[in-house]
């Protein structure tokens, strides 16, 4: 068997598990880099690109008491880029006279750390522009987490338009079954308790039918038509498996948490290539509660996928 | 809570003190509420809200003390008035009933174009702005004061 590059960068979702359940699924992220390049660095840049551009009310959103907290982004994750990729970024800095060097998009960007009109955009603006991941910013205040700032380019069928502002229980209240058992309320928790130098990882899963990133709740009228045409013959190539990375960081001044969020796509047809993974995946398949499938935008074609998933194994 | 204002008023047992508000319609339907207050001794507060303004209903319920429970009823854009005083004065979503006299006028946000489609009780509509079909949820922003509209593929 070829393992090419998609398949050995793309983050197994899975674990040991044979069966998916809602939980709060963090572990301690190491190393503690905030970023990831892959391959794919200079497409996804300027995808985000295109699409703030066009599209800026739903990719960026900010209100306007988090600037303090959008430098200190700035500051973690230029940092970030030049200790873990230091070939392909550069910082010079003098006092608050920062200059930015990104070798991949060839650009020069001087600035003067904490004075927004140095800025063309607003900084959490200015630095997502250069990391694959979307961007979001919670802030706490009165015991709870707010989502008070992100850009958001790759959403998995959510808007950042409608949810921004929102509590963190506000956000994931259309989730069918988190309240149950006051996941919410012990996620919430586990948030709030997260300290400055212990940042934390997760990953989740979903399907997709089709390839497309940028999967945003305001074109779902287009993109979602792709589940309609899945088959037992084109599962392979036309259902993607998408993985989410997703960070968080205390940010210790402002008290802020960031959240980060690596959107990774990857064919049914490359992933199932190592056995025991298509073996695992059909089992978790098989065994998604309906209304999990219903959330995940699934149900429509996991007859099929199943079906395609059975044929390959008699393959085997 | 928003999203329960057609449901009935349940007295809330053992709070602090009871605030009853209405306008002129919305009155009668306070009556049993109030009558358990009194059966319970507890501390309340009865106001038929006519003219009074902004600043001073932000006076009174800036002045209330932690614990203190809510009760609004009336046609929609008066207790919507009075809901935002009120959460804007410190009350949260959980110490608040709201009762609505009359038609609902929510506001159902596109989710293709973000317009705004002014909505009665109907769950089904077409966006006014862009012509695409909603279906209105229960997901609601604050900030927007509005419901998320979702689309969908199904029908299309």
């Amino acid at each position: 068997m070829v393992i090419n590059d998609d398949l050995r960068s793309f983050p197994f979702p899975f674990g040991d598990s044979q069966v998916y359940k809602y939980s709060n699924n963090a572990t301690p992220l190491r190393p503690p880099n905030a970023i990831e390049l892959t391959d794919k660095y200079i497409d996804e840049i300027r995808l985000k690109r295109e699409l703030l551009t066009n599209h800026p009310e739903r990719c960026y959103q900010s209100s306007s008491q988090t600037l303090d907290a959008q430098w200190e982004i700035v500051d973690l994750i230029l940092h970030n880029l030049v200790g873990y990729y230091p070939d392909q970024f550069k910082l010079e800095k003098k006092d608050e006279q920062w200059i930015f060097t990104n070798l991949q998009t060839k650009e020069n960007i001087a600035f003067t750390f904490g004075d927004r009109t140095t800025l063309e955009v607003e900084p959490l603006d200015f630095i997502g522009r250069h990391v694959q991941e979307d961007l979001l910013l919670m802030m706490q205040r009165d015991g709870d987490l707010f989502l008070d700032a992100g850009q958001l380019c790759f959403p998995a069928n959510w808007s950042l338009f409608f949810n921004v502002g929102m509590t963190f229980k506000e956000i994931h209240s259309p989730i069918p079954g988190f309240q149950s058992e006051s996941l919410d309320d012990r996620i919430l928790q586990f948030l709030m308790r997260i300290e400055a130098g212990t940042p934390w990882g997760r990953k989740n899963w979903s399907l997709m039918a089709g390839n497309k990133l940028d999967t945003s709740l305001e074109t779902f009228a287009e993109w979602g038509q792709a589940r309609k045409q899945v088959t037992k013959e084109n599962a392979g190539k036309l259902v993607h498996l998408r993985v989410e990375v997703q960070k968080l960081f205390r940010l210790p001044q402002s008290n802020g948490i960031l959240f980060t969020i690596h959107s990774h796509m990857l064919p049914l047809e490359r992933f199932i290539q190592h056995t025991p993974w298509l073996e695992q995946f059909y089992a978790i398949l098989h065994e998604l509660p309906a209304f999990i499938s219903d959330y995940k935008g699934i149900s429509l074609y996991r007859q099929q996928v199943l079906e395609y998933l059975v044929e390959e194994m008699k393959k085997r | 809570m928003m999203r329960r204002v057609k449901e009935e008023l349940f007295f809330s047992k053992g709070k602090r003190k009871y605030l009853f508000c209405a306008d002129s319609e919305g009155v009668e339907a306070l009556y049993p509420l109030v009558r358990q207050a009194m059966e319970d001794k507890a501390p309340f507060d009865f106001h038929e809200i006519k003219h009074e303004s902004d600043s001073f209903l932000d006076l009174w319920f800036s002045q209330q003390k932690m614990g203190t429970y809510l009760y609004l009823s009336g046609k929609w854009d008066f207790v919507h008035r009075l809901k935002n005083l009120a959460i804007e004065a410190g009350f949260t979503e959980y110490e608040v009933q709201i009762k609505v006299i009359g038609p609902i006028r929510k506001k159902v946000i596109c989710c293709q174009c973000h317009g705004v489609n002014d909505v009665d009780e109907e769950m089904h509509i077409t966006c006014m702005h862009c012509g695409i079909s909603l279906e209105v949820s229960n997901h609601y922003s604050r900030r927007l004061e509005a419901y998320l509209g979702y689309s969908s593929i199904q029908s299309s």
